[in-house]
């Protein structure tokens, strides 16, 4: 938990890796809603391409999601990427400080960043990136509607975060 | 006294260790503005498994009928909106809490648009799906179309969605509700030909999307459908229309903005 806790304080000490973070975060939450459900923007971006119109599509898309699972499973998405932005910032931190490309976070931040596309939910029955997958019904069929993927997600990029922590206090970086 | 200017010099090698996330972010903001001004996200059937571009087009208009199946509103409004509905699907659900009765107020009860309701019962969320499709069409069969909509609207309230069904009981206390005859009501509910209705409609969806692949092909390479799936055309006396693919709950603003610009053709 400290080498967590150490990671996160050498990343808010640095503005552009933070930012950096923020930005990544930012991009994976609307990848992983927009990749769950091409077929409910691309209708959307075929009536309309406007910024104002776009949002409120993105925006009624999270409702939706809130609606049929729960507003938890929304904000666990918002955790994943959070922590998948955190990750990949800390990582590009380690390679620029360290010149050393290889570590053992890599893994599980790869398997927790993908986990949170699976995790999140689309506006249609049926159609969701999981439904691709081979399971009918899609998140449908989870108990907790996708969260428990999420969760497993959120828990795999917590380690990759120790694990970065790890290395960047071995190279004495922290 | 002169005043001696101070010489400001930058010094990029203070700077070097920001480079490389200076690098990824204005990496990241090109690939934005790429995606933005070159027509925003077009994934125009790039999928390995159907390199054919030709298949997909999620403006191709596709003729859909609107069979004898239950209308809103009049019967002769210059546009016909068709839904293909799962009453266990939850964002059918959002669609009929939220976006329903903004496009009912604005378009249906002014005599812009008709609404027509055809049946697309998943299997993941049967028996219930299937059962409140039929419970609807009995109902349709004692009162007609108005008790088929107030009926649809029974069934939204009390399902819990996701196959949960309604509560035991429930199909015949909704009936009860809009005083029809619960006797007739429940024999209707075993009835083959009203069952053949619901599949009927399962059938020509399935058909419709092999038949004319285009608008739903553009995503995952092979035609794709979810509920709940909407049909929107200037009405037609053949009862076929030529109609446009909207996929999903989408919010108000997308109907408005596709009902308003065929009204203004």
């Amino acid at each position: 938990m400290n080498k967590i806790l150490l990671a996160l304080k050498l990343l808010v000490k640095n503005p552009l890796y933070l930012l950096l973070a923020l930005v990544i975060a930012l991009l994976l939450f609307l990848v992983y809603f927009v990749v769950n459900d091409l077929s409910y923007y691309r209708s959307a971006l075929s009536i309309s391409r406007g910024a104002w119109f776009l949002w409120k599509i993105f925006s009624h898309h999270l409702w939706l999601v809130s609606q049929a699972t729960s507003s938890a499973n929304v904000a666990a998405v918002g955790l994943v990427a959070l922590l998948g932005g955190v990750n990949l910032s800390l990582t590009v931190l380690r390679v620029a400080r360290t010149k050393v490309f290889i570590g053992r976070a890599g893994f599980p931040a790869l398997a927790g960043i993908l986990g949170g596309a699976v995790g999140a939910s689309c506006a249609a029955c049926s159609t969701a990136l999981i439904s691709l997958l081979g399971v009918s019904g899609g998140l449908a069929l989870f108990p907790f509607k996708g969260l428990e993927i999420s969760l497993l997600a959120i828990g795999l990029l917590l380690s990759a975060l120790y694990f970065i922590g790890k290395s960047l206090v071995e190279f004495g970086q922290i | 006294m002169a005043f001696k200017k101070p010489k400001f010099k930058f010094d990029w090698r203070k700077y070097q260790s920001l480079y490389l996330p200076a690098s990824i972010l204005l990496g990241g903001l090109v690939i934005a503005l790429a995606i933005i001004f070159t027509g925003g996200l077009n994934f125009s059937g790039n999928s390995t498994n159907n390199p054919d571009l030709s298949t997909c087009d999620p403006d191709a208009e596709v003729p859909v009928s609107v069979d004898n199946d239950a209308v809103l509103g009049d019967p002769n409004a210059p546009l016909t909106l068709i839904e293909f509905v799962d009453y266990e699907c939850p964002f059918c659900k959002s669609f009929f809490e939220e976006t329903l009765p903004q496009i009912k107020s604005q378009y249906i009860d002014t005599g812009k648009l008709k609404l027509v309701m055809r049946d697309f019962p998943l299997d993941f969320h049967d028996p219930a799906a299937t059962d409140s499709a039929i419970a609807a069409n009995c109902a349709r069969e004692q009162g007609g179309d108005s008790t088929y909509f107030s009926y649809h609207d029974e069934i939204f309230t009390r399902t819990g969605a996701n196959g949960q069904g309604l509560p035991s009981g429930g199909y015949e206390a909704a009936a009860k509700k809009l005083g029809l005859n619960t006797t007739s009501f429940n024999s209707c509910l075993k009835k083959d030909e009203i069952k053949s209705e619901v599949t009927a409609d399962l059938d020509y969806l399935s058909q419709l999307i092999q038949d004319y692949p285009l608008p739903f092909s553009c995503d995952y390479g092979s035609p794709t459908i979810g509920t709940p799936a909407f049909f929107l055309g200037k009405s037609d006396s053949s009862g076929t229309i030529q109609a446009r693919f909207i996929s999903g709950a989408q919010p108000f603003a997308s109907f408005s903005q596709l009902i308003d610009s065929l009204l203004s053709e």
